[in-house]
């Protein structure tokens, strides 16, 4: 709904963005949201405009200001060979750091949005990532791998959302293998533990 | 995905519980389906869709809602002759609801202005672009605008002054491809809407066109915060139900 509205930050949109790519279900909420978001545009109560508007949008027509061309497609990030979503096209991916041995981040520059809290994690089988908790709202998609946070198991594909309600969190990868998740969080992340949060400037999230 | 994207509750979504004005969303939706200034084609004469319970002929009147097929004529007619009577029809209609809208999100009069026009003119560059299977015609015009609205936010924060003409890099496609569905997805919506109370309706359209912390509303109501919460996830949560189980 906040995606359909326009009120996402531009990092949670961008992880929202990848998980519609791979999900039919969300896109079709997301149109419903849309649909919704008409409806209640034809409902608003008009206001008054300021005069002259219709004037100057027929003078700019007449003044035949040529349609822009579209932006050209950027090719597909890849990380260790793996295309990630096309929400991804246009981002920087800065270079892969350790907190830990079994855990590496890299941050995800958006080209609009360079300041934006995202990072791409990649964690190792079977490794719990330290207890913690949110501020505001949190999401990660998973690309590859599985990761199971006590509520339930997401798969690549799979959207997992944090939030201040989420007060002790600790996701934890299934065994199977290691497990590459792109995330987005709207304020820094509550770590509970000392060492956690003495590794978490490392991560700048 | 679970309830938290679509729910307003987390941060900022929600606009301001503005008391004094009063609820014009019901008698507008019952209001659905009258004419606008010019006959509708024979498609729309056919009988009233599901979820367009009421159906009242009225005369041309500013504050009505032409049906989805008189709009999609408008437009048809500004992407094949470039009509500009049927673009006026169009602005008249849209414009004075896109003030409202960007005006209750927080934008100078001066940027609602620029940010409508925007608006309208993407809407007569883009009108051969438009296909009925994406959605009604406000759901497109909605998603323009609320494209426009981020990107203009997005050059805001980065202090670019990026030339308005860049607007066209925005892919303003209402996300799918399964079009057949669309119809009955708008009526569905609109079914939905109908059956709200007014006061989760105000919530809801408070929600989605305006940005102000829930901490903010709740001040302003004199309420606590908890309240102003459950009440838009209330509000949401009987949207969805709506939507779920609407024919």
């Amino acid at each position: 709904m906040r995606r359909a509205a326009g009120n996402l930050s531009a990092g949670l949109r961008l992880v929202l963005d990848a998980h519609l790519e791979s999900c039919p279900h969300c896109r079709d909420r997301l149109r419903l949201f849309e649909a919704a978001g008409g409806a209640l545009l034809e409902q608003l109560p008009p206001a008054p405009l300021s005069g002259a508007s219709i004037e100057k949008i027929f003078a700019r027509i007449d003044s035949g200001a040529v349609a822009p061309g579209r932006r050209r497609p950027a090719a597909p990030v890849r990380v260790d060979g793996l295309a990630l979503p096309a929400a991804l096209c246009g981002c920087a991916i800065g270079p892969w750091r350790y907190v830990h041995p079994r855990l590496r981040w890299a941050k995800v520059k958006l080209p609009d949005a360079p300041h934006e809290r995202v990072i791409l994690l990649k964690i190792a089988a079977g490794f719990s990532v330290p207890e913690h908790g949110h501020c505001g709202l949190e999401l990660t998609q998973v690309l590859s791998g599985a990761f199971s946070d006590g509520r339930a198991l997401y798969g690549p594909g799979d959207l997992a959302e944090a939030d201040d309600e989420v007060k002790n969190h600790e996701p934890r990868v299934t065994a199977e293998g290691e497990c590459l998740c792109l995330a987005a969080v709207e304020h820094p992340l509550r770590i509970n533990s000392l060492i956690g949060r003495l590794f978490q400037p490392l991560m700048g999230i | 995905m679970s309830a938290a994207i679509i729910d307003l509750s987390r941060n900022g979504a929600v606009g301001t519980l503005d008391c004094d004005e009063p609820l014009k969303i019901m008698p507008a939706l019952r209001r659905r389906g009258a004419s606008f200034g010019r006959s509708p084609p024979a498609k729309a004469a056919a009988a009233p869709q599901e979820g367009e319970q009421v159906r009242v002929q009225t005369n041309n009147r500013e504050d009505q809602t032409p049906t989805q097929e008189v709009l999609q004529d408008w437009l048809r007619a500004v992407a094949e002759s470039q009509d500009r009577e049927a673009f006026a029809r169009l602005h008249g209609f849209f414009a004075p609801r896109l003030t409202a809208f960007l005006s209750r999100a927080g934008f100078s009069s001066a940027q609602v202005e620029d940010l409508v026009q925007e608006t309208m003119f993407a809407v007569w560059r883009k009108a051969g672009l438009y296909h009925c299977e994406l959605g009604g015609v406000s759901t497109w015009v909605f998603v323009i605008a609320r494209n426009l609205r981020i990107d203009y936010l997005r050059r805001k924060a980065n202090r670019e002054t990026l030339p308005l003409e860049n607007w066209d890099q925005i892919d303003d496609s209402p996300t799918g491809e399964d079009g057949v569905l669309a119809a009955e997805r708008e009526s569905k919506v609109r079914f939905a809407l109908a059956l709200l109370t007014p006061e989760q309706a105000q919530i809801l359209q408070q929600a989605y066109f305006a940005e102000k912390p829930q901490s903010a509303i709740a001040r302003e109501l004199g309420v606590p915060l908890g309240t102003v919460k459950s009440r838009v996830r209330l509000a949401l949560a009987r949207l969805r139900k709506l939507l779920e189980e609407a024919p």
